[in-house]
Formats: structure tokens, C-alpha cells, sequence
């Protein structure tokens, strides 16, 4: 939105321009560095911010030829040689903790499998496919400084990078590695010198110090002794599980594994950011490649002195070429002594580095850079709904970025509470995914900005012990997780008869199980009995409560009437009221275990059923659990027995066997890539019956295109001045029958009263952004991720655009004005009266709010008080059209009946005083010419 | 700027004749002087008032015509551009000041007038302006053109004294529009009927004087309606439903005074400048020069206040 005086400042720079040439004379340099001073004051013309066009990051594909091969007498042997092929989802423009699937085939069959496969354990499979994320790039044309090398390679502990020979046998494996130079034969390698104090005197040790982005070298070594990076860690102690994976090959060689990769804001040592580059290293261990007489020929081989005696060697052979003791899929065991040379643990070996392959990685520029670069500049402050963090996160660089914007800061608070604070004049604006409970007191528009949704992410593994592809919830199901119905512990621990015959967790409701087929009853009870919820107000909150209160099969079951095979809801819950933005605790039971099964309890008992719920602050936390794979109920005794025993969350579950859900917005589950739950929009069967299967039930996920039926419904209500999720006709018109339930619509609320005028610039600019370029998909800055439905005309999205377009115009202008949702007219600004909503909402026909303008020529019918109401504007009297002849009460009324107007008569609009001034400047220049003409003539006399 | 070699140097000043003794420090306090002193102050300021004053009518009525044909050259070139390029604006929030129409009303001596979008002051200085929050021409409803009456060729200065049945053809980026006028109202005159759905009108707007203030002092405005005859082209909506103040009839633009406070510093600086030229130079070097550069900074800081007066004037 052009600001109008912009123009005249390019006019008046271009004549600045000419002038200067017409000055160039350097005696009178005076007057021209009085002009260029004056032209470096002068507002600087705009220009848009340049976004890139989307560029849909590739899908990585490769291929490559790995093997492992043994020379013996000069003869290099190709033991096993396979062809692996990878593909990557997604390699472009990432963001921090961003989730990407790596997938591979052909790959050698893994066995000696741990639980989890990012721990230092998985380190010890056989055969895995070693996924790690590493600064630098895979290219010899870079410089060396900038080349990816196992040193820039991150494990999360310092196990997973360091060997010694635990029996002392002086020629390991990798000692005989037919790749490696000479001098990564010997038989200490990279050991620092001295060797710390705090490290044990080992023997046949093979360090791989890490290299961080700050240039500071990390040794590593046994346990970490000589020092680790500050986000390494020994053991279970680690801040956040680790991300390098020994990713499993299936019997048939194919396997996948969802990678969260991380930038410099979480992990600072890796240091990957938009101007650090990065690889992702896909490492199809194939064993060491032998050479146990150490006569590889240069740089490789040992030094003579160095060689196994010839006795020894083919005892060395037969070590090195060990293919391993596990049988594919066979889970690890423990016990091994000397590490086989066909584990992840050697993914450093020149044998297993030289099969890598290289992923270029790019991150985009993070908003972080808005911290440090303008925070001079006027800010833009926009506070409440989480679910726009991800879009906010990269719309926010490309204003901060453009010295002639201003800085968009996102402060994430929970959305009724930015309401509050917006309706008493504390912030200025705020996203909501909701109307306000009770009208703002000020006009205040409420500016559709994106459509997005809820998500009920899930961790859950099939009874194959693979990632359940698709879970499918009904509403009913997500109000038994809800209400705290299941007892989430085996033998009636509660006590509590109502729930005594329930199921303990949703893994043995027999509903669950119908719809989702194949899951193995759950060893986390307490994760499998709850869904994370947030525990604040939320509007998210409110649009899950009212899907749940509009279904009927939940709502009734909800009131007390038993499920099909006698579930009943906690009676601390029966016949809640909803929708809420707060999801209460209810249920004071205490748990009553055996003695000595959770003495933490036993020391202190608290009801048992709100652990199990544990709600958290944020979204964006349940969505860092989901991630990975973390229960946060907090049911687990940590330190049993000890004085300082207390209750933690369940923690990281095992593969195979996990179960959480998790309440997050989409675009969070989007960004972590987290697989999302279809929940039921329309069901045909009779919901008194038992069901053994979904027949019957229509289940819909969060794809774009059920979103963009589920925005085709969205309901234009004039009274609430934005549009309604209409739940109850997605359960029964036909178009709800593919349209997701989870829909949020999100607007921007500003007021348009009030505001100063640069603040007023500034929103207005905010949501000419939203309502235009900021609607383009992609992943770059100033881009919509994925996640949102882009709202344009295209998606069917036009109302709520011309809503947005026509608010941008009427915060700028700071006149009162709210545009209506249903395209009605907007109503006569009345800057001194309280806004009064309209009190119908008859939806007019016109499609576009200008269609409607049609009414009432300029009427003379001015109130007393002209400068603050309208009517003394006889011109946008006509043009917004909806005022009408005497009152202002029936101001409302929709004008797009034709009916005739009683003619008032045409307003005079007169230039005041102003009108005189050109010929009071003519007086002016008369009396000054002959006041001077009089002094000269009395001069000369 | 050199133009000869430095002259000889002077030859020894002749002895000074007994004739009047050139005022000292000390005979400063002389009356005759005193008073000359403060003749040639008042004289200063009444000259210096009446060179402003004398531009700012000269720039007002004679100038800004030119500058008004100047703008409406190139803007008349760039929209035809767009319009054979399919680029011309047809609706949502545009920029202000883009050109937006092409008005033709021979009858009012308008021909291939350029209508910019805004109708704020400086908009209008560079012809008709379409008034942002209602709809574009040629489009089902009301759209509202301003423009002025006198100053900077005074577009719509005979509008007034058009024949009802006058057609006005309007080239938009949606195509051309046929209006013919109903109604002309000034003040206290009855409006006219309700605008029946579907229907488009179209209402000029500008200022209206008689007698002496014709031409210079509008005492008022007067409105021309005129009815939609061609078939009214579909909107895109996303037209703003309101504007600022300073976009209202016969309102100024106060924003310019912050362009107004940088001219007028440049102004002094040049003027400060030229005098002392007067002195080191001479007159016609100093003035050689001077001339073209307060006459820029004049130029800039009379555009920027007459933003300040009415939009219609």
C-alpha cells in the first residue's frame, strides 16, 4: 500500500537530481552539500520486497555401487558389493528440527537391532545405514576448511566416536582396513598428547575428535575424558535424543527413517545455518575391507615393523572378515567383546566412509536474523495463536530484511489472552483462531490470515513393529482420552468402581481397535490412556471441544450413555459443558499400586489420572515430543527408593513398541514431518451398535484438499465479523463428507480506532502482505510453508481475501470502518458510538462488498458533531452505501434493496477558510511590492 | 567558470577627495544611517514577501498548469502501455497516484484525461483522481472521480456547465464505459434517485465558486452524476471501504508539511547562498547561477504547500 505522499518525493528527488548537475560548480559546493543533506533526509522511495519464486524442493535421489572387499596376497577380493539407492524428502530451505525422511534400498540386511536407533546401542547393529548430519560440503572443490570429513560428522555421545580394543588383541579391524592410509593404521590413532589425566590408559585406540563450527576441537574419547561438545553427552543425560541414526535394513534391504535435522539454533557445534552448508551422510555400512597382511600398497598398508606376524595373520583374516553374529532382524543381545568389524560403530573407516553418500542440505535464512539486524526499526507487534508460528517464522525476515518495512515480531501467547489484551488497548494486534467471546469494545477487524487446522499427531508402531501408517480417530475416542476415562493402570489400581470395567487404555478399547486394525496392545499405559493436550487457554482448544460437542455419538456419550460395549465416561466429567478453551482436570483419584511398584507414590500420593494427563505449556512442546517419541505423563518413579525419588515423564519410547498422541497444529506437524490422524467427519452406521471394522465411517486427514472443502463451508457471520467452522453441516451436508474437521481459520485482529499513524502503516501494510504475496507456497522467506491453505481466490478462499484487502485499507485509514464477512456494505463509521454488530445477518447476494454500493446520494442530513460522523463526508456516504437517509440506527441495514430514497438534498462541502488563500497570497504580494516601492522612493528623496 | 585571466592589479588608489567620509564603527550610531539601516530591513522584508507571495500565485495559476500537462504526458503514455498490455489496475487496493482511466468528455474540454487512483491533494495535482474506496469506472455502483477546478489545468473546471444527456466515455483497464450525465447539482440542490442494483453511476466531484472567487477561492463544490449506459463490468472486489481524511472532498493533505519542512531549509540554504555569491561574485555571476537553483527550490517548496489547501481547488 502506496503511501500517497511517496510520489511527490520521487518527483522532488528527480528535480534534486537535476539541480545537482546544474550546481557541479565547486565554489558553490555549500549549496550542494546543503542539497545532498537534505536528499539523504528525505524518505527513501520503497520497493517491494523481492520474493523468490517457489522453488518446490526436489526430492534427493541417488544411487551408488558400495562393497566391501578383501586383498590377500595383492588380490582384492570383492566380498559383498550391493547397489543402494536413497531418496531424501526434502533437502532445501530447512528449518531447525525440521523432519525429513530418508529412505533406502538394496542396502545390506540389519541385524543385532537396538530399541532405539539414534542411542549409542544402535551404534553397535550390524549392517545398519548410518545417517548423520555433517558440516561442510561433500565437494573437492571447496576449500578444505569446508569440506565434509567424519570430523564434522555429529554423533550425540562420544561412544559412537571413539574404539579401543577391549581384550587388548594389538590388530583390530580397523587396523586392517584396506582404505586406510598409512598413518590411520597405527596403532593409537589421533590420540591427543598428553592424554588427558581423566582418561584410562586404553590400548589399539582410534579417536575421532569433533571439529566444531567455532573451530574448537572436541577429542571425545572413552566416556567423553577428553572433553565434548557442550551439546554431546555421555549416556542418558543428553539434552535431546540425538539425531545421527543406524537407520535399519529390512531382510530385503529396504528400510526408512524420519531424520530431524538441526541448524545453529539448537546446535550451535554443528553450526549449519543459510550461510554454512551442509551434508547429510548416508553411510550403507558394509564392513571393513580387509587387508590382514597390511601389504596395501601406499599410502595404505602398514609400515613393516607395524605388520601382524605371519603366524597371526589369518587369525587377524578371519577377524576382520566376520560377517557379523546376528541374524537379520535380530534384536542386539549384548555381550560382544571385540566390536565386529560389520557395525555402525566403524562408519569413520575409510572402508565404510568411501561408500557414503553425499546429500547437499540447505537451511533458510532463520528469523532469528531479526534480532539482530533493524531492531531499531518500528516493530510491528502481533500477539496469540501459536498454530501461525511456522508461517510468522518465515514471513517474518523478508520485513525485517527490507530496511523500508518494519519488523513483524510474532509473540506467541494463547489466543483468548492476546484477545483480552487487544480489547483493552494493551497490544495493538493479535491472531486468533476464534471470534472473541464478547465483541471488541473498539471496531477492530478481524482479518482472515490463513487457514490451518488442528492435528492429533501420533507416534504409533503396528503390531509388525513398523510406524502405523494411518491411525483414524472419531470424536467419541478422543473424548474417552480426554476425560480421563481409561484408568491407564492394570488391576483397578483407582479403586474406583465407574471406571472399574472400562478398558485401561485406548490399545484395548474394542472401538479403537475396530477403526484401527493390526496395533498391539500398548506397554505404555499411562501414554496409551491420554492425548497431550496444551494446558493453557487456547482457541485450539475450543475448535477440537467443538467438533467433540457436535458430534452426537461423543456428546450423548459424553452425558452418560454407555458406548456400544459398556464404556462409560469418569463421572468427574459426565455432562461437561463445551466447547472450552481450557481442558479441566477433573478426576482426584489416587492411585493404590502394590507396595513397592511405584514408591515415589507410595511416599506421596497425588491423584493418579492428571500425572497420566500432564498437559503442557505449548503446542510447540507436544509437537517436540511427538518428534521424539517422548510421553510426558508423568508416571514414572525416577530414583526409587533414594531420598531424593521423584515422579518424571515416561520419557523416549522404545521402537517398535511406541504409542503417544499428541495435540499440535498442522503446520508444526508439517515442519517436524509427524503423521497425523484422520478423524471421522460423517458416519451412516447406527451408533448404538457394536462395530467391528470402520465400514460406515467417513475418516478425513488434514491434505490440502480436504482443508480447502473444509474452507469452502466456512460461514461468513456478520455478527461475529468473521467467518464460523459450521460443524454441524460438515457431519451432515455432502460437501462435509471430505472436508477436515480440524480447520482453524486464523485472522488478524486490528482495530481501526486509535491507532497512530505509523502503527496504523504498518498493520496496513501487514495485511495487504498477508492478503497477496504472502499467500505464495514454498519454503522460502517470506513464503507460506506447508500447513496452511493458501488463501486465494484460486482455493475458493476470494471473500476472505477481499476481507483482508479491504481491512488493509480501513486500518491505514483509522476511520472506524469494519468490513462485513458476508460482503455487506460496511456499516457508517461512528467513531464516538460504541460498535453496535448488525443485527441480522442477512447474507446479500452482491459478491463483492463494492457490488453493493448502490444506494444514497449525498443527503444533507448531517448530525451536529461533523467532524467525528460520517455524514459530513458526503462522498463516502455514497460509496460505502449503507448509509441511509436520517438515523443511524438503521444505518445496518443491508442496502441492496433497490427501493427508492426519499432525495435529500446535496450537501455543501465548502473549503472553509482555506478557500481564500490564493487570493490573500495576491493581497500579500501587493502590499509588499508597494510597501518596498514606497521605502525606495522615500530613500531616494 | 573562469572566464579571463585575473585583471592586472589595481593601480594605487588615488588619495580620497574630502567628499562625504565613509561611515566608521564609531558613526554608526549616526541617525541618518540608523534609519537607512532599518528602511533597507523593511524594504528587505516587504521584497522578500512580495517575491513569495507574487511565486506562489505565479506557481498556483500559471506554473502548475504546466507541470499538471507534464504529468498527465507521461502518465497517459505508461497507461496506455498498460492497458495493451493487459496490466492496467482493475481492482483490489492500488497504488496511489497510478493511472487508473482514461475520461473523455469533449463538452467539458476533457479529452484523453488520465484519472490516477487516490484523490488525496498531490494526487490530484497530476490530474482527476478516483476516489480509492469506491468501485472503478465502467464497474456496477458508484465510482466517485475528483478533480480540480482551477489550479493545475482545473480538469474539471467546466464540468459544471455540461448539458444533462452529455456521454462520457471512460477507458479503464476493464474495458470502455459509456456515461451520460443526469444531474448536475450544486449545494442544497435535490439528489437524485436511489441507485437502482446492478446499476452503475458514476459522480465527478469538484470545487465550485462565482463571481471574484471564480477561478482562485472556491466557496464550495458541485457534483455531476452520470448514469451507466454500457453493460457494467464485473468487480474483483478488495476495494478498501474507506480512505483517509485527507483523500475526502475539499480536504488538504497535512502530510506534506513534512516535505514542506525539508524544502524550506533548502530554500534559505540557496537563497543564504546566492546573496553571498552577490557579494564574492558579483551580481550577474551570482545570479547566473542562483537563478535556476532558487527557482528549483522555490518549485519544491510551493508543490509541497499547496498540498496543504483543499484538493478541489
Amino acid at each position: 500500500m502506496a503511501s500517497i505522499g511517496r510520489h511527490h518525493h520521487r518527483s522532488s528527488l528527480g528535480s534534486l537530481g537535476g539541480l545537482r548537475r546544474l550546481v557541479s560548480q565547486r565554489k558553490i559546493a555549500s549549496v550542494a552539500t546543503v542539497v545532498v543533506a537534505i536528499t539523504l533526509f528525505a524518505p527513501l522511495t520503497t520497493t517491494d520486497a523481492d520474493t523468490p519464486v517457489v522453488t518446490d524442493a526436489p526430492a534427493f535421489t541417488a544411487t551408488k555401487t558400495v562393497s566391501r572387499d578383501n586383498l590377500v596376497d595383492g588380490v582384492n577380493d570383492v566380498l559383498d558389493s550391493r547397489t543402494v539407492k536413497v531418496t531424501v524428502s526434502k533437502t532445501q530451505q530447512l528449518r531447525d528440527r525440521q523432519g525429513i525422511t530418508v529412505t533406502w534400498s538394496g542396502a545390506h540386511p540389519t541385524g543385532g537391532l537396538a530399541n532405539d536407533d539414534t542411542s549409542t546401542v544402535g551404534s553397535y547393529e550390524e549392517y545398519p545405514v548410518v545417517v548423520m548430519e555433517c558440516r561442510g560440503s561433500d565437494s573437492t572443490t571447496v576449500p578444505a576448511s569446508k569440506q565434509v570429513s567424519p570430523e564434522t560428522c555429529w554423533t550425540q555421545t562420544p561412544s559412537e566416536r571413539f574404539t579401543y580394543s577391549q581384550t587388548g588383541f594389538l590388530y583390530p579391524p580397523w587396523r586392517m582396513d584396506e582404505y586406510a592410509p598409512t598413518a590411520d593404521r597405527a596403532s593409537d590413532v589421533n590420540e591427543p598428547n598428553p592424554v588427558p589425566t581423566d582418561c584410562p590408559g586404553l590400548s589399539g585406540t582410534y579417536w575421532v575428535p569433533y571439529i566444531a563450527a567455532s573451530g574448537v576441537t572436541y577429542q571425545g574419547g572413552y566416556q567423553g575424558c577428553a572433553g565434548l561438545a557442550p551439546e554431546e553427552a555421555f549416556g542418558s543425560v543428553a539434552d535431546q535424543p540425538g539425531s545421527t541414526t543406524y537407520g535399519v535394513a529390512d531382510v530385503n534391504g529396504n528400510g526408512s527413517t524420519q531424520f530431524i535435522t538441526q541448524s545453529d539454533l539448537s546446535n550451535a557445534s554443528i553450526g549449519c545455518s543459510a550461510t554454512v552448508a551442509c551434508t547429510l551422510e548416508v553411510i550403507p555400512i558394509e564392513g571393513i575391507s580387509c587387508d590382514a597382511a597390511g601389504t596395501a600398497p601406499a599410502p595404505g598398508g602398514l609400515a613393516p615393523a607395524d605388520r601382524p606376524p605371519s603366524g597371526l595373520v589369518s587369525r587377524v583374516q578371519s577377524l576382520c572378515t566376520d560377517t557379523g553374529q546376528y541374524n537379520a532382524g535380530d534384536f542386539n543381545t549384548g555381550g560382544q567383546q571385540d566390536v565386529s568389524p560389520v557395525t555402525g560403530q566403524y562408519w569413520w573407516s575409510a572402508s565404510n566412509w568411501r561408500n557414503r553418500i553425499a546429500v547437499p542440505l540447505t537451511f533458510a535464512t532463520s528469523s532469528d536474523v531479526c534480532n539482530t539486524i533493524g531492531s531499531t526499526e518500528s516493530t510491528a507487534l502481533v500477539y496469540g495463536a501459536e498454530a501461525m508460528q511456522q508461517a510468522t517464522q518465515q514471513w517474518s525476515p523478508s520485513f525485517c530484511l527490507n530496511r523500508n518495512l518494519f519488523n513483524l515480531r510474532h509473540v506467541q501467547t494463547s489466543e483468548p489472552e492476546a484477545k483480552n489484551l487487544l480489547s483493552v488497548g494493551n497490544v495493538e494486534a493479535a491472531f486468533q483462531a476464534a471470534p472473541p467471546d464478547t465483541p471488541f469494545t473498539t471496531p477492530t477487524v478481524q482479518a482472515p490470515t490463513a487457514v490451518t487446522g488442528f492435528a492429533i499427531a501420533f507416534d504409533v508402531d503396528g503390531s509388525d513393529g513398523k510406524p502405523y501408517p494411518q491411525l483414524r480417530l472419531d470424536a467419541r475416542l478422543l473424548a474417552k482420552l480426554m476425560t480421563e476415562s481409561y484408568e491407564a493402570c492394570a488391576l483397578d489400581c483407582l479403586q474406583f468402581p465407574a471406571l472399574a470395567s472400562n478398558p485401561i487404555d485406548i490399545t484395548r478399547d474394542p472401538e479403537f481397535q475396530a477403526l484401527n486394525p493390526n496395533i498391539r496392545p500398548s506397554l505404555y499405559f499411562s501414554a496409551s490412556a491420554t492425548l497431550a493436550l496444551i494446558s493453557s487457554d487456547s482457541d485450539v482448544i475450543t475448535a477440537l471441544t467443538a467438533y467433540i460437542n457436535d458430534d452426537p455419538e461423543a456428546r450423548s456419550w459424553l452425558d452418560g450413555r454407555p458406548d456400544p460395549w459398556g464404556m462409560v465416561v469418569n463421572p468427574a466429567y459426565e455432562g461437561i459443558t463445551l466447547p472450552t478453551s481450557r481442558w479441566p482436570l477433573l478426576d482426584t483419584h489416587d492411585a493404590h499400586f502394590e507396595s513397592g511398584a511405584n514408591p515415589c507414590l507410595d511416599q506421596n500420593q497425588s491423584p493418579w489420572l492428571p500425572l497420566v494427563a500432564s498437559p503442557l505449556e505449548s503446542p510447540a512442546l507436544i509437537a517436540l515430543n511427538l518428534q521424539y517419541d517422548i510421553s510426558d505423563s508423568q508416571t514414572t518413579c525416577q530414583d526409587p527408593g533414594n531420598p531424593d525419588q521423584k515422579l518424571v515423564a515416561v520419557g523416549r519410547e522404545n521402537q517398535g513398541t511406541r504409542f503417544v498422541l499428541g495435540l499440535v497444529s498442522l503446520a508444526d506437524a508439517e515442519r517436524y514431518d509427524l503423521p497425523t490422524a484422520e478423524l471421522q467427519t460423517q458416519r451412516t452406521t447406527d451408533d448404538t451398535v457394536v462395530f467391528g471394522n470402520a465400514n460406515g465411517r467417513t475418516f478425513v486427514g488434514p491434505t490440502d484438499d480436504a482443508l480447502k472443502a473444509a474452507a469452502a463451508m466456512l460461514k461468513p457471520d456478520d455478527k461475529l465479523g468473521t467467518w464460523s467452522v459450521p460443524y454441524d453441516a460438515m457431519r451432515t451436508t455432502p460437501a462435509g463428507l471430505n472436508a477436515y474437521p480440524g480447520t482453524l481459520l486464523v485472522s488478524t485482529d486490528v482495530p481501526t480506532k486509535g491507532l497512530d499513524k505509523t502503527d496504523a502503516k504498518n498493520y496496513s501494510e501487514l495485511l495487504s502482505f498477508i492478503a497477496g504475496a504472502g499467500q505464495t507456497p514454498g519454503l522460502a522467506n517470506g513464503q507460506l510453508p506447508p500447513g496452511y491453505l493458501p488463501l486465494t481466490k484460486a482455493n475458493g478462499l476470494g471473500a476472505l481475501v477481499n476481507y483482508t484487502k479491504a481491512a488493509a485499507g480501513d486500518v491505514l485509514a483509522q476511520q472506524c470502518v469494519v468490513p462485513h464477512p458476508t460482503g455487506a456494505a460496511a456499516a457508517a463509521p461512528s467513531c464516538n458510538l460504541p460498535v453496535t454488530p448488525p443485527t441480522s445477518t442477512a447474507p446479500t447476494t452482491s459478491a463483492a462488498p463494492t457490488s453493493a454500493s448502490s444506494t444514497t446520494p449525498p443527503t444533507s442530513t448531517a448530525p451536529t458533531t461533523p467532524e467525528q460522523t460520517l455524514p459530513s463526508n458526503p462522498v463516502t456516504t455514497p460509496a460505502s452505501s449503507a448509509k441511509p437517509s436520517v438515523t443511524p440506527s438503521s444505518s445496518a441495514a443491508p442496502s441492496s434493496t433497490p427501493a427508492p430514497v426519499s432525495a435529500g438534498k446535496t450537501q455543501k462541502i465548502g473549503p472553509g477558510a482555506l478557500g481564500f488563500v490564493l487570493p490573500i497570497l495576491a493581497l500579500l504580494a501587493l502590499l509588499g511590492l508597494g510597501g518596498s516601492v514606497l521605502t525606495t522612493r522615500g530613500r531616494r528623496q | 567558470m573562469t572566464l579571463v585571466a585575473p585583471p592586472p592589479p589595481a593601480p594605487p588608489a588615488p588619495p580620497s577627495p574630502p567628499t562625504p567620509p565613509r561611515p566608521t564603527r564609531s558613526a554608526r550610531h549616526n541617525r541618518p544611517a540608523a534609519q537607512s539601516t532599518r528602511v533597507q530591513v523593511i524594504r528587505f522584508v516587504l521584497l522578500s514577501l512580495a517575491v513569495l507571495t507574487t511565486w506562489s500565485v505565479f506557481y498556483a495559476l500559471v506554473l502548475s498548469p504546466l507541470q499538471a500537462h507534464h504529468s498527465q504526458g507521461v502518465l497517459y503514455s505508461k497507461f496506455r502501455q498498460e492497458v495493451s498490455e493487459e496490466t492496467a489496475p482493475i481492482g483490489g487496493a492500488i497504488d496511489a497516484g497510478a493511472p487508473v482511466a482514461v475520461l473523455d468528455m469533449p463538452a467539458a474540454g476533457l479529452r484523453r484525461e488520465v484519472v490516477v487512483e487516490g484523490t488525496a491533494s498531490g494526487d490530484l495535482m497530476k490530474g482527476p483522481g478516483h476516489l480509492r474506496d469506491s468501485v472503478l469506472p465502467g464497474q456496477a455502483g458508484l465510482s466517485v472521480l475528483l478533480g480540480r477546478a482551477d489550479l493545475f489545468g482545473g480538469p474539471f473546471g467546466s464540468i459544471a456547465s455540461v448539458p444533462l444527456g452529455t456521454t462520457i466515455k471512460i477507458t479503464t483497464g476493464l474495458g470502455i464505459a459509456k456515461y451520460v450525465v443526469s444531474a448536475v447539482d450544486h449545494a442544497n440542490a435535490p439528489s437524485p434517485p436511489a441507485l437502482a442494483s446492478g446499476a452503475g453511476r458514476l459522480l465527478l466531484v469538484t470545487a465550485d465558486s462565482s463571481g471574484w472567487r471564480s477561478g482562485w477561492a472556491p466557496s464550495s463544490s458541485v457534483f455531476v452524476y452520470a448514469e451507466l449506459k454500457s453493460k457494467p463490468f464485473g468487480s474483483d472486489g478488495g476495494t478498501p471501504s474507506s480512505v483517509p481524511k485527507a483523500e475526502l472532498p475539499m480536504k488538504g493533505d497535512p502530510s506534506a508539511l513534512y516535505e514542506l519542512v525539508l524544502w524550506l531549509p533548502l530554500l534559505l540554504g540557496s537563497s543564504i547562498a546566492v546573496l553571498w555569491a552577490v557579494e564574492r561574485w558579483g551580481q550577474w555571476q551570482a545570479w547566473l547561477i542562483g537563478t535556476p537553483v532558487l527557482l528549483a527550490t522555490l518549485w519544491g517548496v510551493s508543490q509541497s504547500a499547496i498540498q496543504l489547501l483543499p484538493n478541489l481547488t
